[in-house]
């Protein structure tokens, strides 16, 4: 059965990095730029891990992950985050309060990332 | 006041002991001590041994004239403001110009005059009096003068010191808030370079030269990573939790990391005197031990030598300790790092807590354990100072304000948080903030209200001013700083307190902070037991109705 993840990230470089990463490791991937355009994907597609940056323009990722828990409540979530004027480890814990299975800190090593990923969504 | 005084010298020169006698006789109603001598030469020697106020020195004698002793006086630093009569039987001018010339103060001819003579002593004595008194003046203004001076000095040497931590602070600072803002960027740049390198070591054969290259990109990356969480130390105030701690427990795990590590030719000898207790974090202290100690060791890697690790209790009054510290009246503790190694050149121990700043080669260091040491000190309300001799050695102290053991059991102490149920109006334009700040707030028991734009704000209460207990405003927000909002919030109700948050030290703008109403300011980042104290100070404080400038909470 095919995994589909959901990947939020608004810088553009790092999206394409991650979407190759995880499309290598057998997943189906869709991309989008921030949260607002993320959910919108929900209406024509089953959507089985959302993983989501935290601090995006439009939508910023803890507001994102607050309307998942709402609007899709069994959506599993992986937040990362590389921080800025405040401390990404801040972030991450509200992100993990907030609902997200694993909030993982940038620069992201694959091997980190991929575990996070077949934990909450393994591949049969 | 009475003053003792002794009674004045007179010294009476001249050849004729007969003279001599006449003269004395004449002044014998005179409290003074009349000494004699019967030529030049010995006159000159009761000189220098009595030092008379006023001498009767005869012109006409056999060797030394009168001429020849009152020149040699006049010349004379230490004799030339003794007044001088000449006693002469010449009462031709061109002698007495003579007699003026060498320096004489007065002229008597022969036969003297009793009323005379004792006018003309009594005059001059009087002159030697002032001259002496004001010659003490003198002497006592110049001693408070160097003393001034040497005040001034001290202050002086103060004051650079001071300038220069400033200085030092304010580049951190500045470095800090840069980096806050490019971090977020690098990080994702930082990622994208190292997944990008790891996908491409898919296609390369482990060994080959190929995968080798992408292996020091992944490297060179995570070393990049690394450099920026420390630079943002600096723009976080990131003391983590600081508890009661036996600091010499600490400096016991340091020694047994460090026997490990050290080499060969390296003595460590570890001095414990204290088990006092400090309010630490103990990782960070242990970080910052391992630091200096690897940096002793790395001072003595060619040489070997002795590395001594000290732990001390130290007396409030210690005047080394005065000089690096605040006025503060708390009881320190002293651990001290001192090595024989290479030291540090003097021409370059104003910049070794720069960030960026290293002596060692590229790759071995990224300079900037001593710059984050000396912020975990600062962050532990301690201070750091260091001495050094080129080709001794290095010595450093940190000073840590000792705590009162308040619990059993240093690791969990327990906590008391206190609470309350009133309803805070909080506004901060980081909604995380608002997020984490209102979970603690509620969690206390509070009811909160949030909001993130500080106009919006401004509305909501005017809507209802009454119905909130206290106002929260974070400094630092677009279109109305938390200092403009409660100067606004204090027009419409000026019994509300109001907090100020900031991440910033905000003293130099207190002329600002207390007409806006704010009763509080506590510097981020939060924790729960700091803002628990604050807010409940701030509520009790306004209810009690009493008035109060200002607090500042920081830690």
């Amino acid at each position: 059965m095919t995994r589909t993840i959901l990947l939020i990230e608004d810088d553009q470089q790092h999206r394409l990095m991650l979407r190759k990463t995880l499309a290598k490791a057998g997943y189906a991937i869709i991309t989008a730029n921030d949260g607002k355009e993320g959910l919108r994907h929900f209406d024509s597609q089953i959507i089985d891990l959302v993983i989501t940056d935290l601090i995006m323009p439009e939508m910023e990722g803890l507001e994102t992950i607050r309307r998942l828990r709402k609007q899709h409540k069994g959506t599993k979530i992986i937040a990362i985050s590389g921080g800025g004027r405040t401390d990404p480890a801040s972030y991450l814990n509200v992100a993990k309060l907030l609902g997200a299975a694993h909030a993982l800190r940038k620069p992201i090593r694959r091997k980190e990332l991929l575990e996070a990923v077949q934990d909450v969504c393994p591949l049969d | 006041m009475t003053v003792f005084e002794p009674p004045k010298k007179i010294l009476i020169v001249d050849d004729d002991p007969l003279n001599i006698e006449v003269l004395v006789a004449m002044l014998n109603d005179f409290d003074v001590k009349i000494l004699k001598a019967q030529g030049g030469a010995e006159a000159l020697g009761i000189v220098e041994k009595e030092k008379p106020d006023l001498i009767l020195l005869d012109v006409m004698m056999p060797g030394v004239s009168g001429f020849d002793v009152a020149k040699q006086l006049k010349a004379d630093r230490a004799h030339r403001h003794i007044p001088t009569i000449m006693v002469t039987a010449l009462s031709d001018t061109e002698n007495k110009i003579k007699g003026l010339e060498a320096g004489a103060d007065d002229f008597l001819t022969k036969p003297v005059d009793q009323t005379e003579l004792k006018a003309r002593v009594k005059s001059l004595l009087k002159v030697k009096g002032y001259h002496d008194q004001l010659q003490n003046y003198n002497q006592i203004l110049e001693a408070e003068v160097a003393r001034r001076t040497q005040d001034l000095q001290i202050a002086l040497t103060r004051r650079e010191n001071l300038e220069a931590q400033l200085l030092r602070s304010q580049k951190l600072e500045a470095i800090g808030t840069l980096a806050g803002g490019i971090a977020h960027d690098f990080n994702n740049i930082l990622s994208s370079i190292i997944g990008f390198a790891e996908l491409a070591m898919d296609e390369a054969e482990k060994g080959t030269e190929l995968w080798d290259d992408l292996d020091q990109i992944i490297q060179a990356g995570e070393r990049a990573a690394d450099m920026i969480n420390q630079i943002l130390t600096f723009s976080r105030e990131k003391p983590g939790e600081l508890r009661p701690i036996q600091l010499h427990l600490i400096v016991k795990e340091v020694a047994k990391l460090l026997e490990a590590t050290l080499t060969p030719n390296i003595k460590l000898k570890t001095r414990i005197r204290s088990d006092a207790y400090a309010m630490a974090d103990a990782t960070q202290i242990l970080q910052v031990l391992m630091n200096l100690c690897t940096n002793a060791a790395h001072a003595m890697s060619k040489t070997g030598g002795e590395l001594e690790v000290r732990i001390t209790n130290v007396a409030d009054d210690d005047r080394g300790l005065r000089k690096t510290l605040k006025p503060v009246t708390k009881t320190y503790m002293e651990m001290t790092i001192r090595d024989t190694g290479c030291g540090i050149d003097p021409a370059i121990s104003s910049r070794i807590f720069d960030p960026y700043f290293t002596t060692k080669d590229l790759g071995k260091g990224t300079g900037i354990g001593l710059s984050i040491v000396h912020s975990i000190i600062e962050n532990h309300n301690g201070a750091l100072t260091f001495t050094s001799k080129p080709g001794q050695g290095t010595t450093f102290k940190i000073y840590l304000p000792v705590v009162e053991k308040k619990t059993d059991h240093p690791h969990a102490p327990p906590r008391e948080y206190l609470r309350g149920s009133e309803h805070i109006f909080l506004v901060d334009d980081e909604q995380v903030i608002t997020v984490m700040e209102s979970r603690i707030l509620t969690n206390l028991g509070y009811r909160v209200t949030c909001e993130t734009n500080s106009a919006k704000a401004l509305e909501k209460f005017k809507q209802n001013p009454k119905l909130y207990d206290l106002l929260i405003v974070d400094y630092m927000m677009p279109e109305m700083t938390g200092v403009e909002l409660a100067a606004e919030v204090n027009k419409i109700r000026n019994d509300i307190p109001i907090m100020l948050c900031t991440g910033y030290d905000m003293k130099v703008m207190s002329d600002q902070i207390e007409p806006a109403g704010i009763k509080s300011v506590i510097v981020k980042p939060m924790r729960k037991d700091k803002i628990s104290k604050a807010v409940r100070d701030v509520l009790n404080q306004s209810k009690s109705g009493t008035q109060n400038d200002a607090n500042y909470i920081t830690h």
